[in-house]
């Protein structure tokens, strides 16, 4: 029986928090990541939501998690830190190659003349 | 125009309420990073309330388990045997499957001590909405007798599953005890569905008595029948391409044969070796031919009542439809344990793979 499968492809939503996770490397917890993903998504993002993302990508055993010590600063309460796992490397990898192939063929599209039909 | 919500809520009161209502899993970080986001006197009670929500939810789908839950519902269908399947019985069920739903989201280890509370919880909310409905509604109430009745049993027999087949998120299994706990559960549900079908088939007997008045011609083609059918079913799958296979020979010892012979024993309907390969067309047509015997005593009274040969007073419509809905939401059944089966049917092949594997090595 084989067990190479492709990743299981990623949606907008998850590619941008794990973009997020990826670029803030060491500090990557939850107030930077929704810092990040609001930044790239151009707009206001729930806190709740990127967490919730965030425990779909665990699941999928795209990400991985662990709890620092608690702070004053936070009210008592402790920092989740979140670390890439290699199938989210490579998830996110096959996320960015369709964006290409996707990329290059609508631009490949868009760039040809426009031929009028010889008439018969 | 774009408002803004107000800051209304005095900000250790609704830390403290979010601290007790957010799942455990969330409790731990995410109230820090809301303090850090809004500071200590800047918290928003729909911010707070959406929070709660997508946690709860989001936590409910990492915990859901299908098997677990129609296990539950059918252990409650069972003890609840009294009351007909009715609008007031399907209400309680789905009060109590709700709850219990929702204390898997919350409750941590599965220990038997949290089984018992859970179902304690459940049976408390179900009076509770029990006794709501009998005072705004009281035609969505189950009689007292049969709510008292069914939900001791309920209670007792939903605290024993959730002790036995509760899935355990938290702590990481190795591949060869899910496995193991993949085929336990899926026999457990394949048991209850047999048990369920088992009660269809019987009461079926009482749909048609008045069609059929000769009991034994009605016990033999309508109980004996599909309960032959069903075996015959049983055992072509039993014999079929997953059946006893070369590779079962003492070559690799006693846990493999052992591995084979459960994968062997479960209702996979082909060789979960080579992917999805459906099951025998006789073994598919001996399922379609059970189902077929299953619904057979349903549709001989309404074709009477149709065709004017049977009055409709001697038909007992609440126990037709009600064993009508139970044919119907036992053949969807089926299809989830033919999945099911697979699934588990697929872990033990893989496990056997991992062990042929570290044999050659």
């Amino acid at each position: 029986m084989t067990t190479d499968k492709k990743p299981e492809s990623l949606g907008p939503f998850e590619q941008l928090v794990l973009t997020a996770v990826v670029a803030l490397r060491d500090r990557a917890y939850g107030v930077p990541i929704h810092a990040k993903v609001s930044e790239l998504a151009e707009r206001p993002v729930h806190l709740g939501s990127v967490r919730v993302t965030l425990d779909r990508l665990q699941d999928k055993g795209y990400v991985s998690s662990w709890l620092a010590d608690p702070t004053p600063e936070r009210g008592g309460k402790s920092k989740r830190y979140w670390h890439l796992e290699p199938a989210g490397l490579a998830a996110l990898r096959e996320a960015m190659a369709m964006s290409h192939r996707m990329s290059d063929t609508l631009t490949e599209s868009w760039s040809r003349k426009w031929k009028p039909r010889r008439a018969t | 125009m774009e408002t803004t919500p107000r800051n209304i809520a005095p900000s250790r009161w609704v830390a403290a309420i979010m601290d007790r209502l957010l799942p455990p899993d969330w409790r731990e970080d995410m109230p820090g990073d809301v303090f850090e986001v809004c500071g200590p006197g800047g918290r928003r009670i729909p911010d707070d309330a959406k929070l709660i929500l997508m946690g709860v939810a989001s936590q409910v789908r990492r915990t859901f388990d299908i098997r677990l839950v129609a296990g539950e519902a059918c252990v409650l269908y069972i003890s609840f045997a009294g009351a007909s399947l009715s609008l007031p019985l399907v209400l309680v069920l789905s009060v109590a499957l709700s709850v219990l739903i929702l204390r898997d989201a919350y409750s941590g280890q599965g220990s038997p001590l949290e089984a018992a509370e859970d179902a304690v919880v459940a049976a408390t909310v179900v009076f509770l909405s029990q006794a709501l409905f009998a005072f705004v509604a009281p035609w969505l109430a189950l009689p007292a007798h049969t709510m008292l009745s069914g939900a001791g049993i309920g209670l007792l027999a939903v605290s024993i599953w959730r002790v036995l087949f509760r899935r355990i998120i938290r702590t990481p299994q190795r591949p060869r005890r899910r496995s193991r706990q993949a085929y336990r559960n899926t026999w457990a549900i394949n048991l209850l569905w047999m048990a369920a079908g088992q009660a269809l088939i019987l009461t079926n007997t009482d749909v048609v008595r008045h069609s059929l008045p000769d009991s034994e011609i009605r016990d033999f083609f309508f109980v004996l029948i599909p309960m032959v059918i069903f075996a015959i079913a049983y055992r072509l799958q039993m014999q079929g391409p997953v059946g006893p296979q070369p590779e079962r020979a003492p070559l690799f010892g006693h846990e493999r044969n052992e591995l084979a012979r459960r994968r062997d024993n479960l209702w996979s309907g082909g060789p979960v070796e080579k992917g999805d390969a459906p099951g025998s067309r006789l073994l598919s047509k001996t399922e379609a031919l059970f189902f077929a015997m299953l619904a057979l005593p349903l549709f001989l009274p309404l074709v009477g009542w149709v065709s004017g040969y049977t009055p409709s007073a001697n038909v007992d419509w609440v126990r037709l439809w009600g064993n009508l809905a139970a044919f119907l939401a036992l053949s969807v059944l089926w299809i989830f344990i033919r999945k099911s089966n697979r699934k588990a049917a697929r872990a033990l092949q893989e496990e056997i793979d991992a062990l042929d594997a570290s044999l050659k090595t």
